[in-house]
This record gives C-alpha cells, structure tokens and sequence, in this order.
C-alpha cells in the first residue's frame, strides 16, 4: 500500500500530447489556407509579439481561476464581475472627463475597475451567505444594470462606442509594454498564492464544512481565493475584453475537468489549454482580418470540437 | 472526577425563529460515546452541527474540554462530483495541517494515510477518483479522512447508512480500543436505534416536547423512547444488548 501512494501517480502525457497536435494542426491549416499572410505574421513578430504575450498570459489566469467558477458552481458570476469592472472603467471615464482628461490608458481607470469589481464579488458573497436570494437573482440584476449603465455612460464619454468595443472584445494592438508589465506582475502574484495556498482553496472549495470543523479558517480563505478570481478576471478583461475572458474561463477548465484524474491533473491541462488559445485567436486573426475577440472565441470552440473528438475515443 | 469532554450550558439549538430543542444543560465526561437518538427532524443534524461550530446556537453555550480535536465525519459527501479528487486528496484534507507548504506530501503522511487506508479496509487506490467509487468506499473514506488528524474527538453524522454489518462490527470494536488506549471519545447520530444504543456510553434523547440526556441506562426506556419517537415499541434484553422493537 504505502508503495501505491509513492508511484501510482498517473500522468496527463497524453492529453498534452493530443491537444498540442490540435495545435499545430490548426497553426498548419492557418499556414495551407493563408501562406502568405501567414509568412507575414512570422515577419510582423515585432508587431505582435506583446499583445499575444498579453493574450496568453490572460488565457493562463483564465485556465487556472475558471476552474474555481466551475468548481464552485459560479461561472455566471465572472460575466457578472467583467461587467461590474467595466462599469467602473467606464465611471472613470465619465468623471475624468468632467476634469477634461483621457484615461484610455491610465492605471486609474484599471483601478477604478477594480473597486468596481472587488465591490461586485463581495455583495455577491454577502447576498450568498444571507441564502435569502437565489444566485443566479443577483447575477443577472448586476449584469444587467452594468451592462445598462456602461452602455449609458459610453453614450457620454468621447472614447463612445469604440470604448464599449474594446471593453466587450479587448483591443489587442494596445497592449503596451507597461500593461504588460502590470499584466504579468499580478498574473505571478495569483499564481504564486494559488500554489502556496493550493490545499487551502482546493478544500476549502471542495468541502468547507469539513475544513471549518477541523479548525481552518474557510471565509479567510475563500475570501482570498475570491479576491484573485476578482483581480485576475479584471486584469484580463481590461486586456482582452469581457467576452473573451468569460470564453476563456469556461473551455478551458471544461476540456480539462471532462476527463481528469486528478485536480492536478485538472489545473495543468486547463493553464495549457487556456494558454494556448489566445495566441491562436491572435494568429486566426491576423490571418483572416477577424476581429480579435470573436478570433479567440472561435479557436475555444475549435478546442471544444477537439475535446468531443477525445471523449469520443 | 474524569476530565469533561462537553459541558453544555442551557443549549438551545435550531434556526432562527424555530428552536428544535428544550434548553440543554449536561456534562460529559471524556473517553465515552454519545448517541444522539431521535425521530426524523428531531434536530440531530443540527444538535452535532452546532457542537461543530457549523452553526451558531440560538441561545446559551457549549464548551469543548481543553486541547479536543475534532474530526467529522457527514451525513452525506458534501463533495460535488465536479471535483476530480482522489483518495489521496481526501487523505490530505484530513491531514492537511501536518503537510508541507512547498512538499506535495510527506513520509509521515504516507504511513498515516497506509495505517488509516488498512483500518478501515479499503482496497481502492490512493489515486482512484473519489467520485468513482460505491457509497461504502466513499463513506469508509470519509471516515479513514476524519482518523487522518488523529482527533481525540470524532463527531459522525449517520455515517454507517451504506457499510456492510462486519465492517461496522470492526468500526465499533476499534471505536471501544481507543476510548480505553487513548481517551478517544466520539458522538454518533444514528437513526437504526439498535445499531447505536449498544455502542455508546451517554445518549441524548431528542423528542418533540423534551430532551432527555445522560448515562445510557438512566435515558433508554420504553417509556422515554415511546415519547420521542411518537410510537408504541416494545424494548427488551437479548444476549445482554438492548433490542427495541417498534410495534
């Protein structure tokens, strides 16, 4: 027995093996169909490079912290906090521009997001532990009044339409190496406390009562794991958009939970899968004049076809 | 005097707006088990969840002798299957405070997990999926999860509904070892009245107008249990246990 616990440990070899194939399968159809544009994009690499470093650090996050949206039977809850983030974002516009500046691509607007965020998630566990509502209430009340409110406000700012564009479906030539900088700072930061802390999220997520008898503190913890599904969901929306963000925190971790032996297993699987799609978007798109966002979300549902195929066998 | 496991002082248990129970006021002394015995939504459940601190009471106090661990063991898994843990990770959160930040495990919790997998005979692997296994292997794992922390107190919320007459045998066997080797004491909810009244030392009887509690032999009577349950049943002595037969 104690030998079982020393080498029975199972491997996702395979899965990684048969999802990078699917990689390179679509980065080889992109190249047959599109030569030249494709040839092109391998000499623009100075061009790209940033916004994709961004798209795949994002995907990385994603992978990761969507796997406690689902675990946690919370996934609505990120489209809720993307758009609470981008009420905010969009408040700081509207008051920066009261004062007659631009805040396109100040860390202020990132901040203002943020608190906007921060505030979404906690009423949300506050109203989840009263048990007086059903989630799914909450969820949708705040999405649709952020989404109300960020269409109302775009109306008033300059930055208009184009603001809204880039807040649903990011922008991705406007990565810069200081959001990148701030992107990959507080990327290692959540990932640092996810390994540090990788028993206290996982079970306290899986069995919080039985934790809270043993003697650990779960809301402390839970809290914590909240602020960083709050942080990483903000930063990653701020880079790529609210509805890549949401695609990216749904495929990933539901390729990689279909059939994973293990919650290690889950998370690697779902960092790669997440970390790959991104940059694949970006390539769709410069191929084929797509627009981002939709690009990305479309490489995810390739990756969703690749996963029908594995249970298949 | 024997050191106190529990001291409960005028407990009142239940939701806010409903208390399921009449004040309670006792004293338990350590290295005994208690059942706690009552009809269905007599407040059981919530009696042990209380003394977990999983929910606040709704009037008065309880204490915990000094330096008691506890380990629990739930009514059901509270796992959803959305999580692909194995029977290591379960072992692990048993386990958890004696673990490594920066090791994935330890000598010392393979040979706890090794010791703990044999007592409770499970012959699944370390890393099968919990979620794949049949109700008694979960249960036995949500036991051998509890023993991981070596409590000195158990709390098990009808843990025994899916396990196998022998197996529970054993359980009782090692249960009764341990309260005498190493003061171990543990609080049982069991709805089978005579899988439990056998096997614990102190009962607290929940009824619909009273609470009685104490020593097993001054709470279990035919009378006593009538009341609580709402039924006539017949209680007799068989091979030196007590039967109870509801009529």
């Amino acid at each position: 027995m104690a030998l079982n616990f020393i080498c029975t440990r199972r491997t996702v070899r395979y899965r990684f093996i048969f999802y990078s194939l699917w990689t390179l399968l679509f980065i080889g159809l992109g190249w047959v169909s599109n030569r030249e544009e494709a040839a092109h994009f391998v000499g623009a690499v100075g061009l790209w490079y940033e916004p994709v470093l961004a798209g795949l650090v994002c995907g990385l996050l994603a992978g990761l912290l969507g796997l406690y949206m689902i675990w946690k039977r919370i996934v609505f809850v990120s489209l809720a906090i993307t758009q609470g983030a981008g009420f905010g974002i969009f408040l700081s516009f509207l008051m920066a521009s009261f004062w007659g500046v631009s805040l396109e691509h100040s860390p202020l607007s990132f901040l203002a997001g943020l608190a906007m965020a921060i505030a979404t998630t906690f009423l949300f566990v506050s109203f989840r532990r009263s048990k007086k509502y059903a989630d799914e209430v909450l969820v949708g009340l705040i999405y649709v009044i952020s989404s109300g409110l960020i269409v109302l406000i775009g109306d008033r700012i300059a930055e208009g339409k184009h603001a809204i564009d880039n807040l649903l479906f990011g922008n991705a030539v406007a990565v810069t190496s200081d959001s990148l900088g701030l992107l990959v700072a507080i990327a290692a930061v959540i990932f640092a406390l996810h390994w540090l802390f990788r028993r206290e999220f996982l079970y306290s997520s899986a069995d919080t009562e039985f934790m809270q008898v043993s003697g650990v503190r779960v809301d402390a913890w839970l809290t914590l794991l909240y602020l960083t599904l709050t942080i990483g969901i903000t930063i990653s929306m701020k880079t790529l958009g609210s509805l890549p963000v949401f695609a990216l925190m749904v495929i990933p971790p539901f390729i990689a939970l279909k059939k994973a032996k293990s919650p290690v297993e889950a998370v690697l699987l779902s960092v790669f899968v997440g970390g790959v799609i991104p940059p694949l978007g970006y390539y769709f798109s410069f191929l084929y004049s797509f627009p981002t966002g939709a690009s990305m979300i479309l490489a995810g549902f390739l990756f969703l076809m690749a996963s029908w195929l594995e249970s298949a066998f | 005097m024997s050191e106190t496991l529990l001291t409960l002082d005028h407990l009142v248990i239940g939701y806010p707006g409903r208390s399921l129970s009449a004040p309670l006021a006792l004293q338990i002394p350590v290295g005994v088990g208690v059942g706690v015995i009552g009809a269905n939504g007599s407040g059981k459940s919530t009696l042990v969840k209380t003394l977990a601190g999983l929910i606040p009471p709704l009037s008065g106090s309880y204490q915990w002798g000094a330096g008691a661990h506890f380990g629990y063991v739930p009514q059901e898994d509270q796992i959803s299957p959305l999580f692909p843990l194995t029977v290591r990770d379960l072992l692990k959160m048993g386990y958890h405070r004696s673990l490594s930040r920066l090791k994935p495990s330890s000598q010392d919790f393979v040979a706890a997990a090794t010791e703990v997998l044999e007592q409770m005979q499970i012959s699944t692997l370390p890393d099968d999926l919990f979620r794949e296994l049949s109700r008694g292997q979960r249960q036995r794992i949500l036991i051998a999860r509890a023993l991981m922390g070596h409590p000195s107190v158990l709390l098990l919320d009808e843990p025994y509904s899916a396990l196998d007459d022998s197996f529970r045998g054993k359980l009782w066997e090692s249960f009764a070892e341990w309260k005498v080797r190493k003061n171990f004491s543990y609080v049982i909810i069991e709805h089978d009245l005579n899988r439990v009244i056998n096997q614990v030392d102190w009962v607290i009887l929940l009824g619909p107008k009273e609470t009685l509690f104490g020593p097993k032999a001054q709470v279990i009577t035919q009378e006593s249990l009538s009341r609580a349950y709402g039924a006539k049943l017949h209680l007799h002595e068989e091979d030196g246990e007590i039967q109870v037969h509801f009529l």
